[in-house]
């Protein structure tokens, strides 16, 4: 089984932003919620949430359910997501 | 008594304690934000909004330890409601394909053709097929050859016979080593992202 030169590619991008310590997809579901609001109030992330972002680029699944709960919150998947 | 009317505390006492009105607006709460979330998918009828309504309903009433008061509580419960529904979809999806057929198409000619690459990003590219069969365990490459090929977590896990959490792990521990891989050979982590800087 061989992966495609595109498939590598996005690997390696997960690669770039991989970190040493990384929370997993079970302690992100207990922060994602604090994430959400802190993007909400515009407020600074604390180190505990800003490993909630760093999970999003390494993870596609909970980067696809965080977008669902923005809709799901009825809030501007423009104005969360955008920087 | 609604969702909005109902604090924090109360309402996590009320669930714990069965209390109708507190399970009744939990339910509400989330029926109505899966239906804005998912919706509009053409995957999703009503009657998948009601079945992950109701099995959110039980995760949340089950995890309630797990919520440690740091956003809201209906937002934390809606965050599981969400994993529920789209772990649920993701196994629809992936319920026909055995985990082989998949992992087999990535070898098929109809694959994405390589494109016409520099030279540097040959190099990388090599560098890092090489590492995958070099440098990780037989397990670590089928979760990230699965992964690759865009099989969920869940479903990965359940065919492999490990647990979702066990499945991050490998991946991580498998990107950490050919990311060390790749510095060996001369790409850290920001020339890899410098290479491919151009592609989406």
């Amino acid at each position: 089984m061989k992966p495609t030169d595109a498939q590598l590619a996005e690997l390696a991008k997960l690669l770039g932003d991989t970190a040493d310590c990384e929370i997993d997809c079970a302690e992100l579901l207990d922060r994602v919620a604090a994430y959400l609001e802190a993007r909400t109030d515009r407020s600074a992330l604390s180190p505990h949430l800003a490993q909630v972002a760093q999970h999003f680029k390494v993870c596609p699944e909970c980067r696809e359910e965080f977008e669902a709960l923005i809709r799901a919150e009825g809030l501007d998947p423009a104005t969360i997501l955008g920087e | 008594m609604d969702a909005s009317a109902m604090k924090d505390d109360a309402w996590i006492a009320g669930l714990r304690a069965g209390r109708e009105d507190a399970v009744a607006a939990l339910r509400d709460r989330l029926r109505k934000g899966l239906g804005a979330a998912l919706g509009p998918r053409s995957d999703v009828q009503d009657t998948d909004l009601d079945d992950f309504t109701q099995d959110a309903v039980l995760q949340v009433t089950s995890r309630l330890d797990s919520f440690r008061g740091e956003s809201k509580f209906a937002t934390w419960a809606m965050a599981v409601a969400v994993r529920v529904a789209l772990t649920a979809l993701r196994r629809r999806r992936w319920k026909r394909e055995t985990l082989d057929d998949r992992l087999e198409a990535m070898a098929s000619p109809d694959g994405a053709p390589a494109i016409e690459t520099e030279e540097v990003r040959d190099q990388l590219l090599a560098a890092l097929r090489a590492s995958i069969d070099e440098d990780l365990t037989p397990r670590q490459r089928q979760v990230i050859l699965g992964e690759l090929s865009g099989i969920p977590q869940v479903v990965l896990a359940e065919r492999l016979g490990m647990k979702t959490g066990a499945i991050y792990k490998a991946t991580h521990d498998a990107r950490k080593k050919l990311l060390a891989a790749l510095r060996r050979k001369g790409f850290d982590a920001a020339r890899v992202m410098d290479v491919l800087a151009d592609e989406t």
